[in-house]
């Protein structure tokens, strides 16, 4: 087994007992659910610390971070989700979303490890510019924005639910939720707008044309906008929360979707 | 028309289209710009689209979605409707750095907003002149909302706090609108040629009303550390004229054009070539025709092998020979490999004659043949207006995406009333995502100050 895949079987190991310790500290009720969630995102820490040491192994065993290589990208987006989230959840003492994004997280991870194989097509001379690591960097970091403000926006709905079917669950505090949502909202629309300025002036002074043609960045400026409508959600008021939180949503499956699955969307699609 | 802009769904429904569009055009075929000039042989190649003349996609124009009319016009309108937001958006920004106010402002501020009720322990004058105190010390700028002549109502104001930084939202509404001006410049004034793979000395007529033709003086590809080719570096000298005129020069390598009285020489790859000439058995050098050109032999003939050629036929028309030069392309580093066969009729069997990977002679039959093996650019040449703004206009929406994230300002409009107790503060903040955070934190502090200064 490659040294990388026993990074990616700690960081899983780690992230389902982060998972666990957040359902315990789900059902511990309001009294309990402080004494557990320090220990989940401790866990969710090391987790992500783990999957920062895979993706320098598995970008050592390549000899170059590739943004063309499915299970960096994977493990990137993964890496990205989770610290996003932790520097959210403490920065902004607003945790809560942590069951979904574990779970997520957890997903990506497997998907890298089992799901894919390493390397990708080489990239030509074109799509090897600095220019494009930074593009790839912002779009990472953006989807793993939107991703946060999805998980968020998945929990308040959840939430919604099974509050108005009477379970008595330590749920984190709307306005946490809400405010998580937003802080991970706008990271996304900044960084992947980053992404796309930095694509734009590349493919613009490479080839000439405003894109490179590669689809996973048209997939990418969707998600941006509808990151955006989530984000000027602000006109329609008291909706305003629940369309956030559904548009959220809707960016992280575009953002993950662009990311990971284009190329076999594509293929099933006989394109 | 104003108000349908303005209307909040109506900039959300158009960006949902332009999301929904731009994963379609990743679904469905799309014309490449290479193939503009004959798109229908460019649709009946392709095997998962239906027969090109009773297509409705074709009619719909879903095969060149950036290039239908109805894609144009969703663009128009959602730079419409940009417009619209981010001439509110300023409104309120001009309002609140100006700092005054009139009680019909207040229909600025969204149909929704937030509010809430703080009862007050003191008369409106003492809760209003607490509130400016409390709310000074906390970085909070307050303007009395001035009010109209002979109409008593209840004291209004608004605080602001980093109010300058309600300039962040026009500023991406603004920004977003520039980039979709100069998409729609680019579009409409700027072209492309086609790909052109010259041998070095060959000319090309820019066209479109220029006046100007280039010349492709040199191409070099560097070397790595082992001698391979390093396909990451490579340039070419090129030469501007008008007429014979020299009117300059310049070098473009990947991703730095050379740029010429706004013309951009761009370089998009390089492809192999190959040069032959060669000598008879008396000494005289070899007439050579490539094949599939219908104009007069040579005594040098130079063929580039583009990606979707691997093979290519040359005629010795005064021996009634063929030469098959098949190439297989460089991978991992190593160079192309050449196979020349001859074919000595049509009928006959193919004699391999040599397998190369460098320059070398061959000879056969008293013939003797000398083979250059080397490279071509690929460039394209383009007049883009308008590309400036659009990069410039995504850079400011990241400017003021960002402000609007980091240091988000806060507005509060705030009227004191006389209520069942002393005084009723009413407040109202815009709502939406994010808001409501420091809304009811402020609010909180609120209360607490004005029932426990009593």
């Amino acid at each position: 087994m490659p040294s990388e895949a026993w990074a990616f079987a700690v960081a899983a190991l780690l992230l389902v007992a982060a998972v666990v310790v957040e359902v315990v500290a789900l059902v511990a009720g309001p009294a309990g659910a402080g004494r557990w969630r320090v220990p989940g995102l401790w866990l969710a820490a090391v987790a992500a610390a783990a999957l920062v040491v895979a993706l320098i192994l598995a970008v050592a065993a390549r000899q170059a971070w590739s943004p063309f290589d499915l299970q960096q990208i994977a493990v990137s987006l993964a890496a990205a989700t989770l610290v996003i989230y932790l520097v959210l959840a403490v920065g902004l003492k607003a945790g809560g979303g942590g069951l979904p994004v574990g779970l997520v997280v957890l997903a990506l991870i497997l998907f890298a490890w089992l799901g894919v194989r390493p390397g990708g097509s080489a990239p030509d001379a074109i799509q090897r510019g600095l220019a494009i690591q930074v593009q790839w960097a912002c779009f990472i970091v953006g989807s793993g924005g939107a991703i946060v403000a999805g998980c968020a926006g998945l929990a308040l709905a959840v939430r919604a639910r099974l509050i108005g079917r009477g379970r008595e669950l330590a749920w984190p505090r709307r306005a946490d939720l809400h405010h998580l949502l937003s802080v991970a909202a706008g990271l996304a629309a900044v960084a992947l707008a980053a992404g796309l300025a930095v694509g734009t002036w590349w493919a613009w002074q490479a080839t000439g044309l405003p894109g490179t043609g590669d689809p996973r960045v048209a997939w990418l400026v969707a998600a941006w906008l509808v990151v955006l409508m989530a984000v000027w959600t602000y006109r329609l008021g008291e909706r305003s929360g629940r369309w956030a939180a559904g548009l959220s949503l809707v960016a992280a499956a575009l953002a993950i979707t662009g990311l990971l699955a284009v190329t076999d969307l594509r293929l099933i699609l006989g394109l | 028309m104003w108000r349908f802009f303005a209307a909040p769904a109506t900039l959300l429904i158009l960006l949902a289209l332009l999301a929904v569009i731009l994963i379609l055009s990743t679904l469905i075929p799309q014309i490449p710009p290479d193939v503009s000039t004959s798109p229908q042989y460019w649709l009946a190649l392709q095997p998962d689209i239906p027969s090109p003349g009773n297509d409705l996609a074709q009619a719909l124009g879903l095969y060149g979605i950036y290039h239908a009319f109805w894609f144009r016009l969703l663009l128009v309108l959602t730079g419409l409707a940009l417009f619209v937001w981010g001439v509110g958006s300023a409104e309120l920004a001009w309002r609140a750095s100006r700092g005054r106010w009139t009680p019909s402002d207040l229909a600025l501020w969204s149909c929704h907003p937030l509010r809430n009720r703080l009862p007050a322990s003191r008369a409106p004058d003492q809760a209003q002149a607490q509130l400016g105190d409390y709310l000074g010390r906390r970085g909070y700028r307050t303007a009395e909302v001035t009010r109209s002549h002979g109409i008593e109502t209840a004291p209004n104001w608004v605080a602001s706090r980093r109010g300058i930084l309600l300039w962040g939202r026009p500023l991406a509404f603004a920004s977003l609108l520039l980039a979709l001006l100069g998409l729609a410049i680019m579009t409409t004034w700027g072209w492309q040629s086609n790909q052109w793979q010259p041998a070095a000395g060959e000319r090309m007529v820019v066209g479109h009303g220029t006046g100007y033709t280039i010349r492709l003086d040199a191409f070099e590809l560097f070397t790595g550390s082992e001698g391979q080719p390093d396909d990451g570096r490579y340039e070419s000298r090129i030469t501007w004229l008008e007429g014979d005129q020299t009117a300059g020069q310049g070098i473009t390598s990947v991703g730095r054009p050379a740029t010429w009285d706004g013309l951009a020489v761009r370089q998009v790859g390089y492809v192999p070539d190959v040069t032959l000439r060669g000598l008879d058995q008396a000494g005289k050098p070899l007439r050579l025709l490539p094949g599939g050109i219908t104009s007069n032999a040579a005594e040098q003939v130079s063929m580039a092998f583009d990606s979707s050629e691997t093979q290519q036929v040359i005629v010795l028309p005064d021996q009634g020979y063929f030469l098959l030069l098949n190439l297989e392309p460089a991978s991992a580093g190593v160079e192309p490999l050449l196979r020349l066969a001859l074919l000595r009729s049509a009928e006959a069997e193919q004699q391999p004659l040599a397998v190369l990977r460098q320059s070398d002679a061959v000879s056969f039959d008293g013939l003797k043949l000398e083979v250059d093996l080397g490279y071509r650019p690929v460039v394209k040449v383009d007049y883009r207006p308008g590309m400036a703004l659009v990069i410039a206009g995504i850079v400011l929406s990241v400017v003021g995406l960002a402000v609007g994230w980091l240091f988000g300002s806060r507005l509060v409009w705030m009227a004191v009333a006389p209520g069942e107790e002393k005084a009723v503060v009413h407040l109202l903040a815009f709502g939406g995502v994010g808001e409501s955070g420091w809304f009811s934190q402020l609010t909180a502090q609120l209360e607490e100050e004005l029932t426990d200064a009593v």
